[in-house]
């Protein structure tokens, strides 16, 4: 049954994904002999464009960049492969009064449209962005590390334990207790001491529970928040740009790195499982019964699908096995994508402003509504009113839709992978009508504009990409499953327990969203590894 | 007019713990309370005629090195164990689990045989992480940073201590201070009636889910001050505690006045010099403060004595009373159905689920209070008929969620809780002789307990340890000058008295030390 290929490979990569395909790129540059075998037709994961409906490329998931590392960017070259980013201007945050919030390109004019919902905030705002900014500095070396194992005495480990000493050593006292408290506290109450605007409020604790299955009043989001903000567009903080062709040409630029640094990439090629043996990784076998052998064996696919699907528990120490199996990775995130014969018209937006289209828009007018939204899921249900994040990416580049018509990407919380009876055709369209409806209260014209709609549940995200319960980042992006901790204690060095084996997506340090950051981390520990 | 060395304000277990070893030391200690009873809220009081019951807290230990070193025993402490929790489910049934290991082992495998496997490990880990964190409260934490070389000593050491457990141990105790409780419940056990029980302490006196990240550190806070799953209370209430520790201060030679007038501090260009209690001033090198930050800050010291910056920290801090306390007044014991005797010297608790605590938290979060609340139930008069008349009996509840700034009115919640209970003791009702209802404001009101905060500040990561009471601040100091803290508000918090002893550590051994 089982076909032996001849090649042998240095190394391989399970899946194509955006961290695959830098670990490939960068593993290639090094001069290994590299094969990406991605199960879909096309690589990219969860950073993908395609045209689900003639003449509209929809982001199927992921929509902005901003945490990709810039050393990647550098490294790999890929600007020169084709990566284009134009920098979002602007964030709309239609209310349910009539009012809006809007944050513009020009930073006089945020500070007035703050004023205008209260004087307080706007002169809090500056302070708020200064100390963000400067946290989020002081925390970017440890993202480019491989993280140390704290319980270890090797002198790499006691090295690297010195090392994050350091960094957290050259805060400031001040910005070190603020640093602890924002690890510790919820989203909410970390906004609560910063500013009193509703609105203002509302839109800001978004970033703390984006593909996160918490409330903004949970313990925790507080640290979601700070990585929403580690991300850099030359040299801007906190800044989300998005890539011309959508984040799927992103995944192209660097797949086009990787080629030509000699990386071989098989697409239709789903893996069906690891080959080990005595304890050591050999190679794949693919479901078709293809068999590849190589000297190392590196996994793009999230934790729980690498060593509970791919691996059989015998190879693995129980142990492991049971940090694998308690994970966190239920999910709450949908991605709606619309075809449209038209703008959607917000009733809440000012005449003239209507380049605030171009931009964000926001469907968070207070934390008490994203709160809501959440207790609404948090039991297996879905949010009767979501959480919103929307762009429309044929404004920013007109190649995403025929002339004349839109696509617009709605990144959509919260709807619970665990779903009570489980998902099915008949929910998607009930949800994504929930979605649609609660669109249109702020665009009414939506429903005479919309030509086709899409959504992504977890349960898609799960079948299609191959995410396990749809989850955005590999895993909750909780305290207890980051740094040192992610995926597993003893096991955050991309390492695992099968020699020769690896991990490389966002199932490990730093964790989800479109970064590059595990992808080559890994490749610099096998590296060390394999000179 | 008499002059004292050190004035303390307020007498809760803390201060008097503080006032024990300051006044060994030699200081001359006055302690001052305004309120009549010694202890404020941590008090036993008539409540009906001949009926003795908790104010406050009730259940609480102090720690047992502070009993042994002042001799508590020897002043009338007499420690009485409530070592049986008891879950009362749905349909009037219930299960208990107990010290004994073997014993409860049992009990959970007659729900569910792979939790009773699992549940000796389960304990054995959160004592692990509860033990490593008693070691970190019986030290000042570290203000410095980047640490001091004496801050580094201290770290080291516990990271030494964290290091013995083993790797495995060592990361899985890391991993527990931040998760949520919800989250540790689902890693231990399957049976919903167990993880609801279990997990009751990682909200007890917060208005926070069990859904909520860093949960299980309230849950190992309450274990490792011995006030977790079986707890403990003395015998003649939780007052007696502070019974004790009076009788063992006046030894000492501290003085304690009841009913003092109320209270403020005089600063003098930046120093506290001694303190107006009613219309008397008195002076004193050295005042200390048992009340919460924000009451001391913003109350018994004017804020403009204070930094801007200073000021919105103490503005910051998170309180959030949500406990409301009853006590009822029973003519007869009430029968629990199900419920042994033996269980009935231990504490009931009305949390079958986790889910049904986070519900209750939805509504409490909103202001509200559950129409279906979490409820801790306790008999103090199976362990100390001297709190009632013969043949009757005092029961306490515990109540969450009451948020402090919510409208409900005290019968409301009494009849809510009759009405729970009365599933499980059908005539429960027709045995109140009395009630007693204490919500969160009646706590700010009479006993200065910030927003009715029973622990002086919420028990949580983000106000514990180096953050607590305030960054900066966690060696008991205030940036006034000869002004200290040394209540529950502070490092590591609860009634252990570990927060007192803390603070008069770092007074004998820096600032008070004889010339
Ligand atoms: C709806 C949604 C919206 C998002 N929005 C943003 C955003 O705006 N900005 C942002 O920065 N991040 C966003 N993210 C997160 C970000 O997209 C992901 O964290 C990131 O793309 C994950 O990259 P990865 O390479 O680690 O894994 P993936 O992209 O998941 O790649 C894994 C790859 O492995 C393949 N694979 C799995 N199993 C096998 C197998 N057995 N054989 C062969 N191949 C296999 C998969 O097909 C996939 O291509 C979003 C994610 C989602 C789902
Ligand atoms: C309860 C607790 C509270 C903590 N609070 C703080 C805090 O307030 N500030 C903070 O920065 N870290 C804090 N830490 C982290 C701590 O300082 C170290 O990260 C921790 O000791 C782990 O280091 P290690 O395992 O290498 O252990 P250790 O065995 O403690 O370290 C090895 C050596 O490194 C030196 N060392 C230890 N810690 C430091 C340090 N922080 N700076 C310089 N040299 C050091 C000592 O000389 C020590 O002998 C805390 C840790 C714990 C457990």
């Amino acid at each position: 049954m089982s076909k032996s290929t001849n090649n042998h490979y240095d190394v391989i990569v399970i899946g194509g994904g955006h961290n695959g395909l830098v670990n490939a790129a960068y593993l290639g540059k090094a001069g290994k002999k590299v094969l990406v075998l991605e199960q879909r037709h096309t690589v990219g994961g969860a950073t993908i464009t395609e045209e689900v409906y003639p003449g509209f490329k929809f982001l199927i998931a992921s929509y902005l960049i901003s945490l990709l590392r810039p050393d990647v960017i550098q490294e790999l070259e890929l600007v020169r492969h084709g990566l284009e980013i134009m920098p979002l201007e602007s964030t709309f945050v239609p209310l349910t009064n009539g009012n809006y919030l809007a944050d513009w390109p020009d930073h006089e004019a945020t500070r007035h449209e703050i004023e205008r919902h209260s004087k307080r905030d706007a002169e809090a705002y500056d302070e708020y962005a200064r100390v963000m900014r400067r946290l989020a500095i002081a925390l970017r070396p440890l993202l480019d590390m491989i993280p140390p194992d704290p319980t270890s005495v090797t002198p790499k480990d006691l090295e690297t334990m010195a090392r994050v000493r350091g960094v957290l050593n050259n805060m400031t006292r001040d910005d070190f207790h603020l640093l602890s408290r924002l690890m510790t506290m919820s989203a909410a109450d970390f906004l609560d001491e910063w500013f009193e605007g509703t609105a203002l409020k509302g839109t800001k604790c978004t970033s703390g529970i984006i593909g996160t299955f918490m409330g903004p009043r949970s313990p925790g989001t507080g640290y979601v928040l700070l990585h929403h903000y580690i991300g850099e567009l030359d040299g801007t903080f906190r800044a989300w740009g998005f890539a011309r062709g959508g984040t799927g040409a992103l995944s192209q630029a660097i797949a086009s790195a990787a080629r030509e640094a000699g990386v071989e990439i098989k697409t239709n090629s789903p893996v069906a499982h690891v080959n080990i043996k005595n304890g050591e990784a050999t190679g794949v076998t693919l479901e078709n019964g293809d068999e590849y052998s190589a000297s190392i064996v590196v996994s793009n696919a999230d934790a729980k699908r690498t060593f509970l699907k791919l691996i059989e528990p015998k190879h693995l120490p129980d142990d492991f096995v049971s940090d694998i199996n308690r994970f966190r990775i239920a999910s709450p995130a949908c991605k709606v994508n619309l075809a449209l014969d038209g703008l959607p018209e917000f009733t809440s937006m000012p005449k003239g402003k209507e380049a605030l289209l171009r931009g964000s828009i926001e469907i968070a007018p207070s934390i008490d509504y994203v709160e809501q939204a959440y207790d609404d899921a948090k039991y297996g249900g879905w949010s009767r009113k979501p959480f919103m994040d929307a762009l429309i990416p044929s404004l920013l580049d007109p190649g995403m839709a025929p002339p004349g018509k839109h696509v617009m990407s709605l990144f959509v919380q919260y709807a619970s992978s665990d779903l009570d009876g489980g998902w099915n055709e008949e929910k998607k369209a009930q949800f994504l009508g929930i979605v649609i409806d609660t669109l249109a209260e702020h665009a009414p014209n939506l429903k005479k504009i919309l030509i086709h709609k899409h959504i992504m549940t977890p349960w898609d995200l799960e079948r299609m990409i191959g995410l396990t319960s749809g989850h955005i980042f590999h895993g909750e992006l909780a305290l207890q499953q980051l740094f040192f901790l992610r995926p597993s204690p003893q096991w955050s060095n991309y390492r695992t327990p099968i020699k020769n084996m690896y991990m490389c997506g966002s199932s490990t340090h730093p964790g989800g969203c479109i970064t590059g950051a595990p992808g080559r981390n890994a490749a610099l520990a096998i590296l060390e590894d394999r000179p | 007019m008499s002059t004292y060395n050190t004035i303390i304000l307020g007498s809760s277990p803390n201060a008097l713990t503080a006032a024990c070893y300051l006044a060994r030391s030699g200081k001359k200690v006055l302690v001052l309370e305004p309120t009549e009873h010694i202890g404020g809220a941590v008090s036993t009081n008539q409540f009906a005629e001949s009926f003795k019951a908790d104010t406050g807290l009730m259940s609480g230990r102090l720690d047992a090195e502070i009993v042994k070193d002042l001799k508590l025993t020897d002043h009338g402490l007499e420690v009485v164990e409530r070592s049986a929790l008891s879950s009362l489910l749905p349909g009037g049934k219930s299960f208990t689990l107990s010290c004994d290991l073997d014993a409860t082992e049992k009990v959970i495998a007659g729900i569910s045989p792979a939790d009773a496997k699992k549940y000796p490990a389960f304990m054995n880990l959160v004592n692990l992480a509860s033990n490593f964190l008693k070691s970190a409260y019986s030290v000042t934490p570290p203000v410095n940073h980047p640490p001091s070389k004496e801050d580094v000593e201290v770290l080291s050491e516990l990271s030494a201590q964290l290091k013995g457990y083993g790797r495995r141990e060592m990361t899985e105790v890391m991993r527990l201070l931040v998760m949520s409780v919800r989250d540790l419940m689902d890693e231990w056990f399957v049976s919903p009636e167990l993880k609801g029980l279990l997990a009751t302490a990682a909200v007890r006196g917060t208005n926070q889910g069990p859904f909520a990240g860093n949960t299980t550190y309230n849950l190992l806070h309450h274990l490792a001050q011995g006030d977790g799953f079986f707890r403990a209370t003395a015998k003649g209430g939780i007052g007696a505690l502070c019974q004790a520790l009076a009788a063992a201060a006046k030894s000492y030679g501290v003085e304690i006045r009841t009913m003092c007038g109320s209270l403020s501090i005089n600063v003098a260009d930046g120093v506290a010099t001694g303190v107006t209690a009613g219309t008397e001033s008195i002076e004193a090198s050295l005042v200390i403060s048992d009340y919460d930050a924000r009451h001391t800050f913003t109350h018994l010291v004017a804020p403009p004595e204070l930094e801007p910056e200073f000021n919105r920290a103490v503005k910051n801090l998170k309180y959030r009373g949500a406990v409301a306390r009853l006590n009822f007044a029973l003519k007869e014991f009430p029968e629990f159905a199900g419920i042994t005797d033996e269980a009935m010297k231990g504490t009931l608790v009305l949390a079958p689920s986790v889910a049904y605590l986070e519900k209750a938290y939805d509504t409490s979060k909103r202001g509200d209070v559950p129409a279906q609340p979490y409820l801790e139930v306790a008999l103090p008069t199976m362990s100390d008929a001297s709190l009632a008349p013969s043949g009757k009996h005092v029961m306490s509840v515990w109540m969450q969620y009451a948020p402090c700034h919510s409208t409900a009115k005290t019968e409301h919640l009494r009849d809510l809780v009759l009405e729970q209970l009365s599933e499980f003791c059908p005539n429960l009702k027709s045995l109140v002789e009395h009630s007693q209802v204490f919500l969160p404001n009646e706590y700010e009101s009479q006993f200065h307990l910030t927003e009715g905060n029973l622990y002086g500040a919420e028990i949580s990561l983000a106000q514990s340890f180096y953050l607590r009471p305030l960054p900066g601040f966690a060696q008991y100091r205030t940036p006034i000058a000869q002004l200290y803290l040394c209540g529950s508000a502070t490092h590591p918090g609860g009634i252990s008295g570990l927060s007192g002893r803390n603070a008069a550590r770092e007074l004998g051994a820096r600032d008070m030390l004889p010339a």
